[in-house]
């Protein structure tokens, strides 16, 4: 324990002298002016003796010790009444200038300059000392109050533990490190006031900490647990649960036994705070764990009926005219037929977005590019598809010269596919879809236009993530991971893509690709 | 009995349905089932057309069909998935006639199967080529679509001549790149795009949606078999 500085001790009569008090005043001043006054009280004496006498006298000489009293304690004030008689006696009791201690009346006299500097002394010290805890007990609240509001707005453990330990060390003037265990139970610093601390270098404090967080008592400084250590050291702990250990070393003083409590408020405070980020936490991930669970959930249903339903549509007619075909005549073989084909061509597509897809999410997509005439690539998109718009009327808009833009052929094919069936599966038979390119400075885009029925305001964005369809209430058959694959494959070549309804009815999808986005692959 | 077809696929549902079909359109069916067995079978069924699928499990594809080139000019068709462009342009820039992406349909494979049939017949240079409204005289340098004559310049008509030639069946970017401009060079794939591009604007009705010179994506281009 420091006791090199004699100011901070309180047990010696020296000490309460001189020492500096809570409220930083000192008592060497008062103890100084007393001696004046009973210089100057001795002198009065000295010069009107005869006149005022003995008696009056010696009354005179308590007035120095009531002022020790009322400006210091109990001891100056007493040592202030000891010298006052002293003078007393020596200057003015015949015989001059000797101590006698004869007459019992002189005695009486000394005894109600002590008693009145202990009464007074008393007073002023009990006083002082409830300024002085309400001072403490106001800074603390203060203390206190601040991080309980720090703390409520901290939203990651190490924030909050960065907080505790700066509010630690400004109300305590002290070091401060916040430990908490790892995998292992064993201490690590989580957070401490300033970088390079005593606490944290020091092997008894590691010790002492370590001790606190398996004992859940506090240890170090100030108790009788590893007095060796040069830190206090609490629990941070709920009632369940230890979570860390607060450890304080204060710069100058002792702990006191109120700023004892305050370090234990304060880790009580941090342990709540804690407990509360965890729980926040843990249901964070409670939440999403659900959400993709729930995703994975969809994705299963959503693949399953894909190729679920072409597959039932493909097993029920082959069936039919496997087991039954003299039932039927030509025309309805020829109808189960091209149901099969569909069903086939239908499910072909899909496996062909799937694999998209999980290029795209596996993160390597590797795009192959080359230079490609987009008027060629709509052409080849047309030609693939050409079963299915076969009952729509397709009208293409483009300029005369559409300069070469480089990108991976099959993937913006696979794109404008996608794009064509949604425009086919949400407009009704015989209506116009539009495919027109235009360019502008930077980049060419690409627009399918339907006269279909829209899309839901507000949706235009959202159309795109993944499994939109899966929210919506319309039964249209599909995953609704073709404009997801879309915006993947867009996106992977720097474009963009993005939808909104037209003026007087339908969609318009648009793409646009960089003309600049002849960035060699990686 | 028809020319006879081997069929070299370790799939038994694919080998099945290639037989149903090949023998429905009267041609001589042989199968194998592994790159081993499809070797021996090509040197002693001696076959008209081989179908070869780049997936063996014994040994890839086109080590197969490097083995039957060495030895023989037979007219191979591959088999491969979506999604393995550079497999299949290698198989073909080593010698493989044509191909088809599975899944595909049978009417598709006969249609392969008659082109590579006919061009091995008639390897000899026809001064004259129609396909469809297409009239292409090769001694006169003339050009002619739905009887009226066009113009093309010297590259334009190098390509068409090359397509023509090989009507029905792919050519690479790589053979009309070379053929044209006597190299390897990536650079003129560009170029290549563009003589296309204005070829299909002086041949085609409607440039958007190309009849005649159709393109295989990833692959090249191949003029449209008319049959």
């Amino acid at each position: 324990m420091d006791r090199s500085k004699p100011g901070s001790h309180p047990g010696s009569i020296w000490g309460q002298l001189f020492r500096t008090d809570y409220t930083g005043q000192s008592n060497l001043w008062p103890v100084v002016v007393s001696l004046l006054l009973i210089g100057l009280v001795t002198l009065t004496g000295k010069l009107y003796g005869d006149y005022l006498g003995i008696t009056s006298i010696g009354m005179l000489f308590l007035l120095p010790v009531i002022f020790a009293a009322v400006r210091t304690g109990i001891y100056p004030a007493i040592f202030i009444a000891l010298i006052s008689f002293v003078c007393w006696d020596i200057f003015f009791i015949p015989p001059v200038l000797l101590l006698t201690a004869s007459d019992p009346r002189h005695l009486i006299t000394f005894l109600v300059f002590l008693l009145v500097a202990y009464t007074a002394g008393n007073m002023t010290e009990l006083l002082r000392s409830r300024a002085r805890e309400a001072l403490q007990r106001e800074s603390q609240t203060r203390a206190l109050y601040e991080l309980a509001r720090e703390l409520s707005a901290a939203a990651e453990m190490s924030g909050l533990g960065q907080h505790v330990v700066n509010q630690t060390a400004a109300t305590l003037d002290a070091e401060a490190v916040l430990f908490q265990p790892d995998d292992t139970g064993k201490l690590q610093i989580a957070a401490a006031n300033r970088s390079l601390l005593d606490l944290a270098s020091s092997p008894n404090d590691l010790l002492a900490a370590q001790w606190t967080f398996e004992n859940n008592q506090p240890s170090g400084l100030s108790t009788t647990m590893f007095t060796g250590a040069r830190g206090y050291h609490v629990p941070v702990q709920t009632e369940k649960k230890i979570l860390g250990v607060l450890s304080v070393k204060p710069l100058h003083d002792a702990l006191e036994e109120q700023q004892r409590s305050l370090v234990a408020a304060l880790a009580g405070l941090s342990a709540l705070a804690m407990v509360r980020l965890e729980l926040a936490e843990e249901a964070q991930e409670i939440k999403s764990l659900e959400a993709s669970e729930r995703l994975q959930a969809a994705l299963f249903n959503s693949i399953s009926h894909d190729l679920k339903t072409p597959l039932t549509s493909i097993l029920g007619s082959v069936s039919s005219l496997v087991d039954e075909g003299s039932l039927y005549d030509v025309e309805q073989k020829a109808t189960l037929l091209s149901g099969i084909k569909h069903s086939a061509e239908r499910m072909n597509r899909f496996v062909n977005n799937l694999l998209d897809m999980a290029r795209l999410e596996s993160g390597y997509m590797k795009l192959n590019r080359e230079w490609s005439d987009l008027q060629d690539i709509i052409g080849v998109t047309l030609r693939e598809n050409q079963d299915i718009l076969r009952e729509h009327t397709i009208r293409i808009e483009m300029p005369d010269q559409i300069p070469l833009i480089k990108l991976d052929y099959a993937l913006i094919e696979q794109v404008l596919t996608n794009l064509l069936h949604n425009a086919v599966k949400y407009s009704p038979l015989g209506s116009e879809i539009l495919i027109s390119v235009t360019r502008q400075a930077e980049v060419i885009t690409v627009t399918i236009a339907d006269q279909g029925e829209g899309i839901p305001v507000g949706d235009q964005e959202a159309i795109f993530d993944k499994f939109y369809r899966l929210q919506s209430p319309h039964n249209v058959s599909g995953t609704g991971l073709g404009l997801s694959i879309c915006r993947g494959i867009i996106e992977a070549h720097e474009g963009r893509i993005w939808a909104v309804n037209r003026a007087g009815g339908g969609s318009l999808f648009n793409f646009s690709l960089p003309l600049e986005a002849s960035t060699p692959q990686s | 009995m028809g020319a006879k077809i081997l069929v070299i696929d370790d799939e038994l549902e694919i080998r099945r349905l290639l037989k149903v079909g090949l023998t429905a359109h009267g041609f001589d069916f042989v199968e194998a089932a592994s790159a081993k067995e499809g070797l021996y079978q090509a040197v002693t069924a001696r076959p008209d057309v081989i179908i070869l699928d780049m997936g063996l499990p014994d040994q890839d594809g086109a080590e197969v069909l490097r083995q039957i080139r060495e030895w023989s000019q037979v007219p191979v068709i591959i088999l491969s998935v979506r999604g393995q462009e550079h497999h299949k342009v290698s198989a073909l820039d080593i010698g493989a006639d044509d191909y088809l992406t599975k899944p595909f349909s049978v009417s598709e494979l006969m249609a392969r199967i008659r082109v590579a049939l006919r061009h091995q017949a008639n390897l000899k240079d026809e001064p004259v080529v129609e396909v469809g409204e297409l009239y292409m005289d090769f001694s006169k340098r003339q050009v002619k679509i739905a009887g009226d004559d066009i113009h093309l310049t010297p590259i334009e008509y190098d390509l068409l001549k090359l397509l023509i030639s090989n009507a029905g069946k792919v050519v690479t970017h790589r053979q009309l790149i070379h053929s044209v401009w006597g190299s390897e060079g990536q650079e003129y794939s560009q170029y290549l795009r563009i003589y296309i591009s204005q070829l299909r604007k002086k041949i085609e009705k409607d440039p958007n949606q190309p009849a005649y010179i159709l393109t295989e994506p990833g692959i090249g281009y191949r003029l449209a078999g008319f049959e």
